[in-house]
């Protein structure tokens, strides 16, 4: 019980720190250029169709909604599973380098892993889902999704990948003792 | 609740539904062929080739599924083709919110283990579905994959209800409606002809004896040439290298928060400036996935789980053995699975009763009212300006500039068709042509390389021929009116060349895209 309260603190902590991240990123981005500039571009596709209504122009076009925007994209890049295991294909990202940190082959070793997570190890789970929420944290500061960007997140679907090598390796251990 | 379902139901039908008809944003040619065919069936029996009720349709050099453009036959006949046939997709688009809400209402009990949360399951999952950009923008053209969704929420309704005979002829009906489920339904109807099995539901009855010929129908249908002509043309597997990671890579994509937030790269297949879905929607999505998965792990599933797993794993596999980055359009069919399984996810999650649930579910409510907004704007105002090319917007406008010329003045009038070999179906069209002219094709259900017409005959008697444009050669043709994009013309020479800019087509940001050029009457001489 005592370790499970444990966990909870370390994941609010994380989530927090998420947060504050998000928070930042959201200050730095307001403050950009082509933030503006976005916004601008919204504002006179509005102006050129014709749609014209003052309060509802304000409220899809701001400086707020295209950082939640920018935000959310380097969110979900940074938990795409094909640049981990096939190097972004087939979406490659223009202008980024992109790397298979890890094998595809190990794809089913992966699933394994995550099967026994949300299956058997609740803490583990806690775990990983606290590196997530850190790797995430780290990846949204940057600006382009690059691989140092990723790293963190690389190591969790290690770990995850490593769950599965194990269960593996005990599933034919066990077999092997009987 | 009922209530609340109503006004899900009619808020996701009027993000269907409102400006439909506009065509700020073009028609396109697809839509027009289905459009101009469902018109053809309805006055003269037989599609734009003389087909008589035919049980694919011939067009562009592929066949399309029957089922849409005989569904659109009423609305087209009563509308006209543009509103007729987004109509009848916004229709099903909007049926569909309803029909996936009481499949969730039916399975959600028996799946999440959380009975309280049951109606807020259903609720979770007609919102998804009402609020999903995704299926938003599909519905509101005539695109045959809506009417096959709803054909395939229709399956899981009766499967969930037992109706396995019922399930079986859906399934049929969705391979006319969509290329894709031409490949999943067989492998479904294997699943669903188990479950009937397992319960002793397969007996010798009209119903079953109905099933069965429909099927054997069906199957002598989809093993035709023409049937697979689509399929063959977009299978790449073996494009680029191993085609195993290639298939394995773009399966896994489908799934990925990437892929499912930002969606198709085409501009036709998504909303300028809005996510392909809102990202909370993925996010229940993998809370619901996980809730399912462990339930399947520690055998506490039922068939209603093991049913939307396998659905969910079959409707992205058309798509992912095409190898397209992302296509919202043959990936579709996934919408049904996704949202149930992320209002599970929901449910799940949400405390059962008390403040803090008042609370997420008035944050809630307040969120769809601002993504509501969003939608909306970025229907009518972004993507009316971002999408116009893509949709080959104003040529509405310019076809109706054109019939508006005294064609005897000029010794021949040239559409352009370089960029868009298919741009007569919007002739059709926009150009009222009669439909009991037909266009001449040999062995109608032959696949085989295909050219548009050449030319055709307006409903105001007017001819114009379809050809690339080529100014630099053009220009030497006297007294003739040429029709096509801006780019096709070297502005400086037409003037040069005695030519004259009779009308043009502007974008919303006052560009000109589409011009109406008529060459100099004195013989000029080509540019080699």
């Amino acid at each position: 019980m005592k370790r499970l309260v444990d966990i909870r603190i370390y994941a609010g902590l994380a989530m927090v720190l998420l947060l504050l991240c998000i928070g930042q990123t959201t200050i730095r981005l307001v403050r950009l250029e082509s933030t503006i500039g976005k916004v601008h571009w919204w504002r006179d596709n509005q102006m050129y169709s014709g749609t014209q209504v003052k309060a509802i122009n304000r409220m899809t076009a701001n400086k707020y909604l295209a950082a939640a925007d920018e935000i959310k994209r380097r969110v979900v890049e940074s938990a795409d599973p094909n640049i981990y295991f096939f190097g972004g294909h087939p979406s490659e990202r223009p202008g980024v380098w992109e790397f298979e940190f890890i094998p595809w082959m190990m794809i089913p070793l992966w699933v394994i892993g995550l099967m026994v997570l949300i299956s058997r190890n609740r803490r583990m789970l806690n775990l990983v889902g606290i590196g997530f929420i850190l790797a995430l944290a780290h990846a949204i500061r940057y600006e382009v999704i690059t691989n140092q960007a990723i790293i963190p997140m690389a190591a969790v679907a290690y770990s995850v990948v490593g769950m599965g090598m194990y269960q593996i390796f005990m599933a034919v251990h066990d077999k092997l003792k009987k | 609740m009922i209530i609340s379902a109503a006004i899900i139901c009619i808020i996701g039908g009027a993000f269907r539904i409102i400006g439909i008809d506009s065509l700020i944003t073009g028609f396109y040619v697809d839509e027009a062929s289905i459009a101009y065919n469902a018109k053809s069936i309805w006055e003269t029996g037989s599609d734009e080739y003389g087909q008589k009720w035919p049980i694919a349709f011939r067009s562009f050099g592929e066949y399309k599924s029957p089922l849409l453009i005989y569904s659109a036959v009423p609305l087209v006949s009563w509308l006209g083709e543009v509103s007729g046939l987004r109509l009848t997709s916004a229709i099903f688009g909007t049926l569909t919110i309803a029909l996936v809400g009481y499949y969730a209402w039916l399975v959600t009990e028996r799946i999440s283990h959380h009975g309280k949360n049951r109606w807020l399951a259903t609720l979770i999952t007609m919102a998804i579905m009402a609020w999903s950009p995704w299926h938003i923008n599909l519905s509101r053209h005539g695109i045959e994959a809506v009417l096959a969704v709803f054909l395939s929420t229709a399956s899981l309704v009766f499967i969930a209800h037992k109706k396995y005979a019922a399930a079986l002829l859906t399934l049929f009906l969705s391979t006319t409606a969509y290329n894709s489920l031409k490949y999943t339904a067989p492998i479904m109807v294997l699943f669903v002809i188990f479950l009937a099995y397992k319960d002793g539901a397969i007996r010798i009855s009209k119903q079953w004896i109905a099933v069965l010929l429909a099927w054997l129908v069906g199957i002598a249908i989809l093993c035709q040439p023409f049937s697979n002509t689509r399929a063959m043309t977009v299978m790449k597997v073996t494009a680029n290298g191993n085609p195993v990671r290639e298939v394995l890579s773009t399966y896994i994509s489908y799934l990925s928060p990437r892929s499912l937030v930002i969606g198709d790269w085409q501009l036709r297949n998504s909303i300028a400036e809005l996510d392909n879905l809102f990202i909370w929607m993925v996010l229940g999505f993998y809370i619901g996935l996980v809730v399912i998965i462990r339930n399947l792990i520690k055998q506490r599933w039922s068939r209603d789980e093991l049913t939307l797993l396998l659905w969910l794993a079959l409707a992205i596999l058309p798509a992912s053995m095409t190898i397209d980055p992302f296509h919202a359009i043959r990936a579709l069919p996934m919408m049904v699975p996704l949202s149930v399984i992320s209002g599970i996810g929901y449910s799940f999650m949400l405390p059962k009763s008390g403040t803090l649930k008042r609370l997420i579910l008035a944050g809630g409510i307040i969120l769809l009212a601002g993504e509501a907004i969003l939608i909306m704007d970025r229907i009518l105002s972004q993507n009316s300006v971002v999408s116009f090319n893509a949709w080959i917007g104003g040529y509405s406008e310019l076809i109706k500039k054109t019939m508006a010329l005294d064609a005897s003045q000029y010794r021949q009038i040239v559409v352009d068709n370089t960029d868009e070999p298919a741009v007569y179906s919007l002739w059709q069209v926009y150009g009222k042509v009669d439909t009991r002219n037909k266009i001449t094709v040999m062995d109608y259900y032959t696949p085989r390389e295909w050219s548009g017409p050449d030319s055709l005959v307006l409903g105001n008697g007017m001819s114009v021929t379809f050809r690339p444009v080529y100014w630099p050669m053009d220009r030497a043709a006297t007294n003739s009116v040429f029709v096509g994009p801006q780019t096709r013309f070297d502005l400086d020479d037409v003037e040069e060349a005695g030519g004259i800019i009779i009308d043009r087509v502007s974008n919303p940001e006052r560009k000109d895209v589409w011009l109406i050029v008529k060459s100099s009457s004195i013989p000029k001489e080509s540019v080699k």
